[in-house]
């Protein structure tokens, strides 16, 4: 690393974030869309949230006290739009009280660590799936997908195709449980 | 996470909650139960993260084709670089991909992102001369230089006493003749053993190197040949070139309709950098990859034993994850079990045919850019390397056998062969071969200048494998960089793209060690090496000759000067995925992947013809010309590509309420990746409308053309040039 370069780059006065923000801004983007999915379980609206957290969080990047827990200050702020947001909703229904997100969040942060397990065995896991359920699952999760249109696409009465999604998602479950089972045992 | 009954009744109540379909009667009842257990959040929390899991990784495939189906793009465990790493690219390009699929506006942050891309990439593109790289230090860098090895004689004295239990493993005589004391067949002491061919220049911390100054040291290196050579580069590519480029290279095919238009209307800076991060998180990155390096690892028509799947498996998550090459190939020459269980096995068991003499021979040559096989008879009086070097090399394979492995099929009582296991055997001792002149001559297990030990508790591959791959290894990282670059440029720094060494003089040696070094150091990180690579200066340049250019045109025998793109034919499978993407032939009738996937495989089985030498090295016949692969191509799938049947692209923009002119743009679009020409787009308005009217298009009036028209026109622009070359 050319030191000159890093230094002008830091003093520019756009105040452009730092490489190991950067580095960490990129690393936890997957695990905050995830944190901020359990406190509002609809992707799509849990995308909206998480790129409006990252303006934040990007124009907040002088406060990040590099060594600090990176994953409980952005999480900070993901509450913060979670928030907002189910302010902007509270005309539509709202699943959950603030309570039932708080302990969740709890959870959620003091675990990190083990999602990263059950993501290495998803990955195998969705390998084993018959190729018919992962095309489905597959056109269920494509981009831009709410889950309501796919029955009408397929041709199948909703209700089946809910069921077939939820039966592969257990094996998922099921499966991805299985191999972290493993895993630790195999690493005593 | 044990309680059955808890499970079963958290299970419905979060399929409804994903499927957006609870009642607040269950919403109270999840609730109540995740407040009141740990087990039931943790099974709610574990839930979430898999519905969310699924929408960011397994939907991102992103590109239209059903073929993709089976990419899961993985993201395991990037590996941790030390250095400053270029990419703010993973899953934040991963989602912009996504976004951009929808078709939504980028978000502000990726507008924050890219301010910082653009601070990064300052050295790319456009404006190198402003970036403040001390480029006498670049100049400083070390080029290849060859040492002479030292000690590759101590085998000649070893010969003498290991004579007593020969064992003959090639066409030897049956006579042993005991080896004179002068060897006759000895080149001279200037003679390299393998792998010594680049010897690394150490290399210094100082010289570690950022993202942006490799990519500008690439320019400068570049740009020098030029100066040196006296010619100019082409003007940069125009961004529908450069997009499809691209496209072909990273992922192995040309891009969507919605791709290219939403490329072309895209006017940020940095859209390129920003493009060439998106596609190397796309799934479709590790399998084009893991197309090349089947094909390179095994041949397109591997032997019946080799798991061409499992293979495939192991490479698409190495690829996936960002594995280091050095780990790669680790694991390839040092493999061991099942076929199908560690896909790694297959690239040793598709060369252990020949008393494994291709094993040897396909090594040496792919992974150490080595041209051994000679070797295997006599010495090589180009490269200097001796006949020793070879059997040394093929000494560490002598303990590997494959063994079929039979299950009894209950219905048929019959035998039947499910995989294949790679084993070392408990062997020691010396291998034995004859040199020209009909002397005996012994190998002991010697890799660039470090004995193995030739007991037979010794695993010879594993100490190859670590040999060959631990630390600093510039003759594996070398053979890398240049097959990578030639992999975007059409041509390596070297006339044979594995063939390095001093006898073959390469175009820029300064360049290719420094990319070397970096790769090197960078924990030799493929990703990152072809972000270098794509973001350089020579890989924005058109393919078009410009005027002070004519000279650089390798396939008149010039070495290259990369002033402008060369053009590559397409590789059968580029062809294939190509074609599906722009017709979605695929798509027509409903074709479930497993179908599609036989179907490709058999189209491209057609062009192979493997010769079973002792290197396994077989011929594509492929010319890369459209006529020639449409006339072989799968009947029926050409056919549904030109229905007019729900699903195919055609059927798509023959249907859309759109003028003329607009689905005449979107076939050139979808196949060119480009906007016609006004004069194009006139003749083509013309031969739609003649088209229809001759072949008595019910539709078809003066002013309206009808279906066949633009069946027409689709075919042929599908049996262009400009479809069928990369450029």
């Amino acid at each position: 690393m050319n030191d000159a370069a890093s230094d002008s780059r830091d003093e520019g006065k756009s105040v452009a974030p730092g490489t190991e923000f950067v580095q960490l801004f990129t690393h936890h983007q997957r695990r905050l869309f995830l944190y901020i999915l359990s406190q509002v379980s609809s992707p799509i609206d849990a995308e909206e949230i998480l790129q409006e957290a990252n303006v934040v969080i990007w124009s907040k990047s002088a406060q990040f006290r590099e060594g600090t827990n990176f994953l409980a200050w952005v999480t900070q702020i993901a509450n913060f739009e979670v928030m907002k947001y189910r302010a902007r909703r509270k005309r539509n229904k709202l699943y959950f009280s603030d309570e039932f997100l708080e302990t969740v969040s709890k959870e959620a942060l003091e675990r990190s660590d083990e999602f990263e397990q059950r993501r290495v065995a998803l990955v195998e896991c969705l390998a084993k799936l018959r190729p018919k359920d992962r095309d489905l699952i597959q056109q269920r999760y494509a981009p831009g997908e709410r889950g309501k249109r796919l029955a009408a696409e397929l041709g199948r009465p909703a209700n089946s195709v809910y069921q077939t999604l939820g039966r592969i998602r257990r094996v998922l479950m099921e499966c991805i449980q299985r191999r972290v089972a493993e895993e630790s045992a195999n690493a005593k | 996470m044990s309680n059955p009954a808890l499970i079963a009744e958290l299970t419905p109540l979060l399929e409804a909650l994903c499927e957006d379909r609870m009642t607040p009667l269950d919403a109270a009842r999840l609730e109540r139960l995740v407040l009141d257990s740990t087990d039931a959040r943790w099974f709610y929390l574990s839930y979430l993260d898999l519905h969310g899991s699924l929408y960011w990784d397994a939907a991102g495939v992103g590109s239209a084709t059903a073929l993709s189906t089976d990419e899961i793009p993985v993201h395991i465990d990037a590996p941790k670089v030390d250095e400053p790493v270029l990419a703010p690219a993973s899953t934040m390009t991963a989602r912009s991909r996504r976004l951009a699929g929808r078709g939504a506006a980028l978000t502000v942050a990726a507008a924050c992102l890219c301010v910082g891309v653009i601070v990064w990439f300052a050295a790319s593109g456009h404006n190198q001369d402003q970036l403040a790289v001390a480029p006498a230090r670049l100049r400083g860098v070390d080029s290849l230089n060859v040492r002479s090895p030292e000690g590759f004689n101590a085998s000649l004295t070893e010969t003498r006493e290991t004579l007593n239990t020969p064992v003959v493993r090639h066409h030897g005589p049956a006579v042993v003749i005991a080896v004179p004391p002068v060897m006759t067949d000895v080149v001279d002491d200037t003679a390299t053993a393998v792998a010594a061919t680049v010897p690394a220049p150490p290399m210094s911390p100082r010289e570690e190197l950022d993202s942006h100054q490799v990519v500008s040291a690439i320019n400068t290196e570049v740009r020098r040949g030029w100066e040196l050579s006296e010619v100019a580069p082409s003007g940069v590519a125009d961004d529908s070139e450069w997009l499809r480029r691209v496209s072909l290279d990273l992922i192995g095919r040309i891009p969507t309709l919605n791709e290219a238009e939403s490329f072309l209307t895209n006017h940020r800076p940095g859209k390129r950098e920003e493009l060439v991060d998106r596609l190397l998180d796309d799934g479709a990155y590790a399998r084009n990859f893991t197309t090349i390096w089947t094909n390179l690892l095994v041949g397109r028509k591997s032997e019946p034993r080799v798991d061409r799947a499992a293979l495939q498996k192991f490479l698409r998550m190495a690829f996936a994850a960002n594995r280091p090459w050095n780990q790669i190939v680790y694991d390839l020459v040092s493999a061991e079990g099942s076929s199908s269980e560690n896909g790694a096995t297959n690239f040793l068991i598709a060369h252990l045919n020949n008393d494994a003499l291709p094993a040897t021979a396909v090594t040496a040559r792919i992974f150490l850019g080595q041209q051994l096989q000679c070797n295997q008879c006599h010495s090589n009086p180009f490269t200097k390397t001796q006949q020793t070097a070879f059997w040394e090399l093929h000494s560490f394979f002598s303990q590997t056998a494959s063994v079929p492995r039979h299950t009894r099929d209950p219905r048929t009582g019959k035998d039947r062969v499910t995989h294949t296991d790679l084993v070392t055997r408990d062997a020691g001792g010396p291998i034995y071969f004859e040199t020209q002149t009909g002397l005996m001559r012994v190998a002991y297990p010697r890799f660039n200048g470090h004995d193995v030990d030739a007991g037979p508790e010794t695993n010879r591959r594993a100490a190859l494998a670590r040999l060959m791959t631990e630390g600093d290894q510039p003759q594996l990282a070398a053979t890398f960089v240049n097959r990578v670059w030639s992999h975007f440029f059409g041509e390596g720094f070297t006339p044979t793209v594995d063939d390095i060494g001093p006898h073959s003089p390469a175009s820029h040696p300064e360049l290719l060690a420094l990319l070397t070094r970096q790769f090197v150091r960078s924990g030799y990180d493929t990703k990152q090496l072809v972000r270098w690579i794509c973001n350089s200066e020579p890989y924005q340049l058109s393919s078009r000759f410009g005027d002070k250019n004519q000279t650089d045109d390798p396939t008149e025998g010039q070495p290259p000067q990369f002033s402008h793109m060369y053009v590559k034919a397409m590789t059968a499978e580029q062809m294939y995925d190509s074609f599906v993407v722009a017709t979605k032939a695929n798509c027509a009738g409903g074709v479930d992947w497993t179908q599609a996937e036989a179907q490709r495989q058999q189209w491209l089985s057609q062009f192979v013809i493997n010769y079973e030498t002792d290197e396994n090295d077989e011929t594509m016949q492929f010319g890369g010309t459209m006529g020639q692969a449409l006339s072989l191509m799968n009947g029926s799938l050409v056919e549904k590509a030109l229905e007019i049947s729900p699903g195919t692209f055609l059927d798509e923009v023959v249907r859309k309420k759109t003028d003329e002119k607009e689905k005449i743009r979107q076939l050139c679009l979808a196949v060119l990746s480009r906007q016609p020409s006004p004069s194009e787009l006139a003749a083509m308005r013309k031969l739609v409308r003649d088209d229809s009217a001759s072949r008595g298009s019910k539709n078809a009036s003066k002013h309206a053309a009808g279906a066949e028209g633009y069946q027409d026109l689709f075919w042929a622009l599908l049996n262009s040039n400009e479809f069928a070359l990369v450029h």
